[in-house]
């Protein structure tokens, strides 16, 4: 099966699957968006099996990779939000302690 | 014809002979025997001189003036025939307008595109050709699998490529476009544990030719990917 690898404007990694029994042209020129830059195409194009981190795939020039910078990233992210979330839990908490011992 | 009997079945010389009343029944009944037999061999029927039983009709024998090869007899009226001549190519016989008599005439035909999309034509048929141009119809569907490699396993109009965009976000393409953008899409898709963990398909893009969607599940509002996901779509077809 032939595969387009390209990056969206949106700076996402996408992998279109052509199968063999669609015209390729045809494919491509529907798939592909006009602001999208084709990265790579060919058959059967390596790409990562795990999908867990799916959204941090990138292109290093030769093949579909995950990005260690972005899942890295992004388990900062998680952890940060976790983090502000349990600082704004224990700020309400505080603030009923607060009404409660000013009555 | 039958064959009469010859003098040799008298049994007495009429010249010379006093002939009895059953020697007059006996020939009666020769007589009878020839006469029945005649009538017989002309008209096909068994007469038995007791009852009416009319002339048998032979299609060997039955001649129409004029006719040829796949002509239709048909009553004239309550005592008479004439010959229909065969129509042409794909014609059907039809009553004429004032309902008196047969005709041949053109047969039904397909409803075109356009009657299909306007939906009010009753006097055509609606052929498998064109039967998904009418607007209650489905224009284009799919199923596939979306995980992994996604795959098609079933579809209408609807090609066997798939554009993966990342965790549960999909590009499909149609076969033959919507006229534009303005069509409905609908989908679902299955969740990863059942009933207790139901996804929902957003669109993300409508183009004519492509349709854009994202399984999302609605605890965490985040994208999966999904083993089952199918989506039909209806609208105007270019």
């Amino acid at each position: 099966m032939k595969n387009i690898i390209f990056r969206r404007s949106d700076g996402g990694i996408s992998i279109t699957h052509v199968s063999p029994n669609d015209n390729y042209e045809t494919v491509k020129a529907k798939h592909i968006p006009s602001d999208a830059v084709i990265l790579l195409e060919g058959e059967d194009v390596e790409i990562p099996i795990d999908r867990k981190d799916r959204d941090c795939w990138n292109f290093d020039g030769t093949k579909v990779v995950v990005d260690q910078v972005k899942v890295q990233a992004k388990l900062d992210a998680i952890a940060q939000k976790e983090t502000d979330d349990k600082a704004a839990e224990e700020a309400k908490i505080a603030a009923i302690v607060d009404k409660v011992v000013k009555k | 014809m039958a064959t009469f009997p010859s003098d040799s079945v008298r049994t007495k010389d009429w010249g010379s002979e006093v002939l009895t009343d059953a020697d007059l029944e006996a020939q009666y009944d020769i007589i009878h025997n020839y006469i029945k037999a005649a009538l017989n061999s002309s008209t096909g029927h068994d007469h038995d001189g007791t009852s009416n039983q009319g002339p048998k009709l032979s299609p060997a024998n039955l001649v129409i003036a004029s006719q040829a090869a796949a002509d239709i007899l048909v009553a004239a009226s309550a005592t008479a025939w004439k010959r229909l001549a065969k129509g042409t190519a794909g014609q059907v016989l039809k009553i004429n307008s004032e309902a008196t008599d047969v005709e041949w005439g053109a047969g039904a035909t397909a409803a075109s595109q356009a009657e299909q999309e306007a939906g009010t034509e009753v006097a055509k048929y609606v052929a498998p050709a064109t039967q998904q141009f009418h607007p209650s119809a489905c224009k284009a569907w799919v199923a596939f699998n979306g995980t992994g490699t996604p795959a098609v396993t079933a579809s209408y109009n609807v090609d066997a490529s798939i554009t993966d965009n990342g965790t549960g976000d999909y590009t499909i393409s149609i076969t033959t476009d919507f006229s534009s953008a303005n069509y409905c899409a609908v989908g679902m898709a299955k969740g990863s544990s059942g009933a207790s963990d139901p996804m929902i398909v957003n669109i993300e893009t409508m183009a004519a030719g492509t349709l854009r969607v994202e399984v999302v599940s609605p605890q965490d509002a985040a994208a999966r990917d999904s083993s089952q996901v199918c989506i039909a779509m209806f609208g105007d077809q270019s």
